[in-house]
Order: C-alpha cells, then structure tokens, then sequence
C-alpha cells in the first residue's frame, strides 16, 4: 500500500537565502502540508505563492494573539499569501505549517495556515485561511522574503497526504 | 429531509507499515447535504477528517458521532472574521458545530477543515475533538471570510463507529466536495 502522509521533498538551506521552491510537485496526492522552521537574518515579512503566479489572486482571514491582545484581519486581491501576520524573526525560530487541500483538483484552492514564535517575552501565536482564486493544479509553491533572508539552517519539508 | 450518502469504506485493511492510513474518502453527489462514514474499525489511535467542502447554497456545517442527535454535544470556538475576534461556546447541543459560526458555506470558495477526534475507541472516557477550519472570499464586504478554532465534547463513553458531516439547513454538497477520514496508529 502506497504511503498515506509521505515527505516528497526536504529543505535546509546551508546559506541564508531569500527563497525557497519545491517544483515539480506531483498530482498524485489529494492534500499537501508544508513544515517551515526559519529565523531572520533581519525581521521581515515571508510570502507563499503558487506556480509562479504573483498577480492579485490571493486573500486571506487571520487570527493572532500576542500575549496581550487578540486581533483578526484580513487581505484581499493580494499579489501573495502573508506566511505569518507578523514579521519573522531573528532570535527564536518561527514555525509555520501551510495545508493545502485538493491542491490538484479544479476548484480554487484554499490553504489552512499556521504561525507561531516565542521570544520568551513577545511573540505570536496565529492561524489563517488563505485562497489562491486559481483552478490550476499547484504544481509549485515558493516561500520568499520581503527583504532580508532566511537564516542558513531553515528547514522546509513538503509531505504529500493520500486519500483512499 | 437529509439523504445520507454512506462512504465506501476502504476493503484493504491491515498490512501497511504507515502510522498515518487513509480509512475512506467520500465525495458530495450534488443531491446530498450529509456524509457519513461507518463502520469505523476500532484499530486505530485517534481519527483525523480533512475535508473541502462547497455546497450548492449557502449553509453551515455539522458533525455527529454515532448518530447521536441527542443534547449529547458541548462545544467552544474562537474564531477571527477580518475585523474581529470572538469567542463562545454551546452546551447541549445536538451536534458538534465545528466551522464558521457567522459566514456560511459557499459553491465556489472552498471550506476546508481539520478536525481531529483523540481516542475515538476509548470505552471508559468521554470524547474530545477539536476543528481548524476556514473560508475565505476575497471581500472587504460580507460575506469576507472566517477562520475558526473550536473544541467539543460528545458526553458519551461509547466508542465512535459513525462520522455524519453534514449542512445544517440541507444545502447540497457539490460533486466537488471531498471529505477524508484517516486513522493514526499508537505505539
């Protein structure tokens, strides 16, 4: 029997770079979930998009706690998804986890999202949805700063998960 | 009156080395506003539910276990709808209301949901379950999206053998609807 939740690509970046893309992704899985680890060489805000397409076709609603406040947003007709609603980083890691349902089917694809960081005194706890208004099968999906970089030892695994 | 589409229950069983197994898969039929997996085999851990759900009108998403529609069913959410934050909760209730509280269902942006039932088999204790659930429109105008966290209770201790999703108000689900039922093992 075939893996249900299986890695399909890993990676660590030995340098600090300003993105990462898994490409060529496989329409042989029905949902897709991305685990990203990463600080900041300096804070900056981190964007997802999909196949390469940077036009006004993203949106999302959100929700976050600071420790001293709760508060909910919202973008629309955005050029990418927002990773996190609060800048990455440096110091403590970052996680965030993206998942990607029907990502190969015909409709638009909507993602569950979430973001966390402790800087054992500030941080964010968050979770958001986000729409790709796109039929297209997602066949790529890039991480990239707004400036700075991520810091040489992030991590990014993509796992495909298989419906019966 | 609801018409229950039953889940093809996956016939090839045991045998795989994976701690994480899809069960069964169901897909809306467009004449139908619930799913409902049965027979669910006690062999496993926990449960998770993936779904994506579209439906043919706006309408508002329900789970049940075993069938139970009594008072059976204590629930809590936060939930962040782009302009503000609010929680609440219900107890008594008939079902486990675990998406968008105040944003209905919609046939072209998908809902999508998480729900995870822990210790579904266990027949000395009460079950928890909790959904990460969200619909987003693009739209500074209602409807605008809501992205919602929320816990229940089913105040039983029998094991779960049924999962019925379904539409509160009997919208249809559409042929693009696919909801995912998966085992996790223990050790």
């Amino acid at each position: 029997m075939a893996a249900t939740y299986e890695p399909i690509a890993t990676t660590t970046l030995g340098s600090a770079a300003s993105s990462i893309t898994f490409s060529s992704i496989p329409s042989t899985y029905t949902d897709l979930r991305v685990v990203l680890t990463t600080t900041a060489t300096s804070a900056f805000y981190g964007k997802l998009t999909f196949n390469g397409d940077t036009g006004a076709n993203y949106s999302e609603t959100w929700i976050d706690g600071s420790g001293s406040a709760a508060a909910s947003g919202r973008n629309s007709s955005n050029n990418w998804l927002y990773i996190s609603q609060r800048q990455i980083q440096t110091g403590q890691p970052q996680l965030i986890t993206t998942d990607i349902f029907s990502y190969a089917g015909s409709t638009y694809k909507t993602a569950l999202e979430t973001y966390n960081q402790d800087q054992n005194g500030s941080g964010w706890v968050g979770s958001q949805v986000g729409l790709w208004r796109s039929t297209a099968a997602i066949t790529s999906i890039t991480y990239t700063t707004s400036t700075s970089t991520f810091t040489a030892g992030t991590t990014a695994t993509l796992y495909g998960i298989k419906s019966a | 009156m609801l018409n229950n589409l039953i889940a093809v229950l996956d016939a090839g069983g045991g045998g795989a080395a994976s701690s994480f197994e899809s069960i069964a898969t169901a897909t809306g039929t467009g004449s139908s506003g619930t799913i409902t997996f049965s027979s669910i085999p006690s062999t496993y851990k926990h449960l998770q539910i993936r779904s994506r759900i579209l439906t043919a009108t706006g309408d508002y998403l329900y789970l049940q276990v075993n069938s139970n529609s009594g008072s059976n069913y204590g629930r809590h959410f936060i939930h962040g709808t782009g302009s503000s934050v609010a929680a609440g909760g219900a107890a008594s209730d008939s079902y486990f209301r675990f998406a968008n509280l105040n944003t209905s269902t919609s046939n072209t942006f998908p809902e999508v949901s998480i729900i995870d039932l822990h210790d579904y088999a266990s027949t000395t204790k009460n079950k928890t379950m909790r959904a990460f659930d969200g619909i987003d429109f693009n739209s500074a105008s209602a409807p605008t999206g809501t992205v919602t966290l929320s816990s229940s209770v089913w105040l039983s201790t029998s094991a779960i053998n049924s999962i019925t999703i379904g539409t509160i108000n009997g919208s249809n689900f559409t042929t693009n609807t696919q909801i995912a039922l998966y085992g996790i093992k223990g050790a």
